[in-house]
């Protein structure tokens, strides 16, 4: 699937402000600082 | 009310701890709304259990651990691994969501309710570019208060609760039947309990059975080797299921405790067999969060233990009838008598068995909707109330009334000898800093409501002279000024630090963007902070009335009204 076919609309409607990648990329970086395997 | 089925997505990639205990939350939520059809996005570590709940028509496991190595061994590009996440979204993306519930409260979880749409969002999301915010009021709470370990007294469960209630009230309307049936159950999970059944013989069947976890326990080991010893000296009715790890098991051969009597299990061990073992046994003891939410849902009895009365308070096990020991400061050598004699009397509290004296044992209790619903964890004995459990059980009611706007009788929970000298002179200080607070809160609300009397006025936000400029900048800055001070009294005082963290939270969630909507959601909040210092005056002038001297006349009459 290609990311611009990501349709997803903001909580204020507003999806031109979020952007899909951004979004995917923060949430690895997210992913990567909270993981742990405790 | 439409009887059409409700999509509800409900993410969850915390701990599998802490799915058990919001699993109550959601089967009581399912009771009142059968139609919701719900939906599970979980961490890989809760995908089995979650999995074994009849009612969820879907778990999603998140692979945070596939995430978190491919990210790191840089085999993969990051544009890859973004497009194999597009991927996996996809089908949550496309899945027409009427509610999405975020019950992680962590970053990563921020980004997922945020890509996937839903009609309604709950719980922490993510706005424009200023990072993570709360979708509504209860999500502030647990952001704010609950998560930082201010004093408070209302259990998550019943948190996460009332917010999708709330949410389910107002989008979808009232339930339509009431019901008292219990959320727990020992058939909660469809658990496959062949192995055990097949060794559960009619001898084992006739014996009591109670379970110790002592597997990422903060205790040190040989207390736990020293309570099973005693347990099974005194109580010759009794078997153990001892759940550690590999080295805790070792340790417990080698004390070489009489092994009839012990089943060891590896706490690596399938799901199946240790909630197996858990409904099988009549007690649970363990200061780890897994076995005791594990247990309250199967509805198996447990005596947790905690270091601080606020992580009970928040989480400690829900339902009636468990028992909670603060362990506090005590030293280690004497804690396995205590956890005996907690265990003793909690079987039996209306035998001649005695807790020590300044012992802190709390048993839970559900309340009716009438005292204001929720567990409470009610000490034995007489329970000399510090300043924080006052701030607590003042928090909880604080929060009540700012979310639900339920406010129970000022005074309820309180007792006349819970109050302590020193507790009173605490009370007076918070007391003599109340007209500040307020002061500063009115002044807070005359400045925004000067803002947005400019604001009228003015034809545009961005466009103005000079002179309003400056006079908007210098308003905005005399509530950042304000905003401080509260913050600031916040640590100084435990008693104010509600209002402080709240405050913070809030105005970072301040929904709007203009400069009109903005000074708008500033008088709100302000005047939301007022309602809770009037509620704090009030609990303060009762509880310092309270204990004024009475004569006897007066505290019949008080006896009888109350």
């Amino acid at each position: 699937m290609e990311l611009n076919e990501l349709k997803i609309i903001g909580p204020e409607g507003q999806p031109e402000e979020l952007i899909v990648e951004l979004l995917i990329q923060g949430l690895i970086d997210a992913v990567v600082e909270e993981w742990t395997d405790a | 009310m439409s009887a059409e089925p409700i999509k509800c997505l409900i993410i969850h990639t915390g701990a599998p701890a802490n799915l058990f205990r919001n699993l109550m939350a959601l089967r009581a939520v399912k009771q009142l709304y059968p139609q919701l059809e719900l939906h599970l996005l979980v961490s890989e570590k809760s995908f089995d259990l979650a999995a074994r709940v009849s009612w969820i028509k879907t778990v999603y496991p998140f692979a945070e651990r596939s995430i978190k190595e491919a990210a790191e061994s840089k085999t993969n590009s990051r544009p890859q691994m973004i497009q194999e996440l597009a991927s996996w979204l996809r089908p949550l993306v496309q899945a027409e969501w009427s509610f999405l519930v975020n019950w992680s409260f962590s970053s990563s979880s921020s980004y997922l309710s945020t890509l996937i749409p839903a009609e309604v969002k709950l719980g922490l999301i993510r706005r424009d570019h200023s990072g993570i915010h709360c979708a509504d009021d209860w999500s502030l709470y647990v952001s704010s208060v609950v998560h930082l370990e201010v004093s408070q007294n209302i259990h998550l469960t019943d948190i996460l609760t009332t917010q999708f209630l709330t949410a389910l009230q107002i989008h979808v309307g009232d339930p339509t039947e009431r019901t008292d049936s219990s959320v727990t159950s020992k058939n909660f999970f469809r658990i496959n309990d062949q192995f055990l059944s097949n060794l559960w013989n009619y001898k084992n069947a006739q014996r009591r059975w109670i379970t110790i976890y002592a597997c990422k326990d903060p205790l040190n080991i040989d207390v736990w080797l020293s309570v099973a010893t005693k347990i099974l000296k005194s109580n010759p009715e009794i078997n153990i299921f001892w759940i550690g790890t590999p080295e805790q098991n070792q340790k417990l051969v080698n004390a070489k405790i009489d092994d009839q009597r012990v089943s060891i299990i590896d706490s690596s061990e399938t799901f199946d067999l240790i909630a197996a073992c858990i409904a099988r046994s009549q007690w649970v003891l363990s200061s780890n969060p897994y076995a005791y939410h594990l247990a309250s849902l199967l509805g198996t009895r447990v005596l947790a233990l905690f270091r601080k009365y606020s992580a009970l308070t928040s989480s400690g096990p829900y339902g009636n009838g468990h028992y909670c020991m603060i362990l506090g400061d005590q030293p280690e050598k004497d804690l396995a008598e205590k956890i005996l004699k907690a265990w003793t009397f909690a079987q039996n509290e209306w035998s001649s068995n005695r807790l020590d004296p300044g012992q802190a044992v709390y048993r839970s209790r559900i309340r009716s909707s009438v005292e204001g619903g929720g567990v409470i964890y009610e000490a034995f004995g007489n329970e000399g109330l510090t300043i924080s459990k006052w701030n607590a059980l003042v928090a909880g009611q604080i929060a009540r009334a700012w979310f639900c706007g339920w406010i129970a009788p000022v005074g309820q929970d309180l007792k006349r000898n819970q109050l302590s000298p020193s507790l009173l002179s605490e009370l007076r200080v918070v007391q003599a800093a109340v007209p500040d607070l307020v002061r500063n809160i009115e002044r807070a609300i005359a400045y925004a409501s000067l803002i947005r009397e400019n604001c009228r006025r003015l034809k545009s936000d961005k466009v103005m002279k000079l002179s309003d400029r400056k006079e908007v900048e210098q308003l905005g800055l005399n509530i950042q000024d304000i905003e401080q001070q509260m913050i600031a009294l916040g640590s100084t005082h435990p008693s104010f630090q509600i209002f402080a963290n709240m405050l913070r939270v809030m105005m970072h969630n301040i929904p709007g963007k203009s400069l009109l909507e903005v000074s708008q959601g500033t008088i709100e909040i302000y005047k939301r902070m007022a309602e809770g210092v009037q509620l704090l005056t009030r609990w303060l002038n009762h509880s310092l009335s309270l204990a004024r001297p009475m004569s006897l006349r007066e505290v019949q009459s008080k006896e009888e009204n109350a």
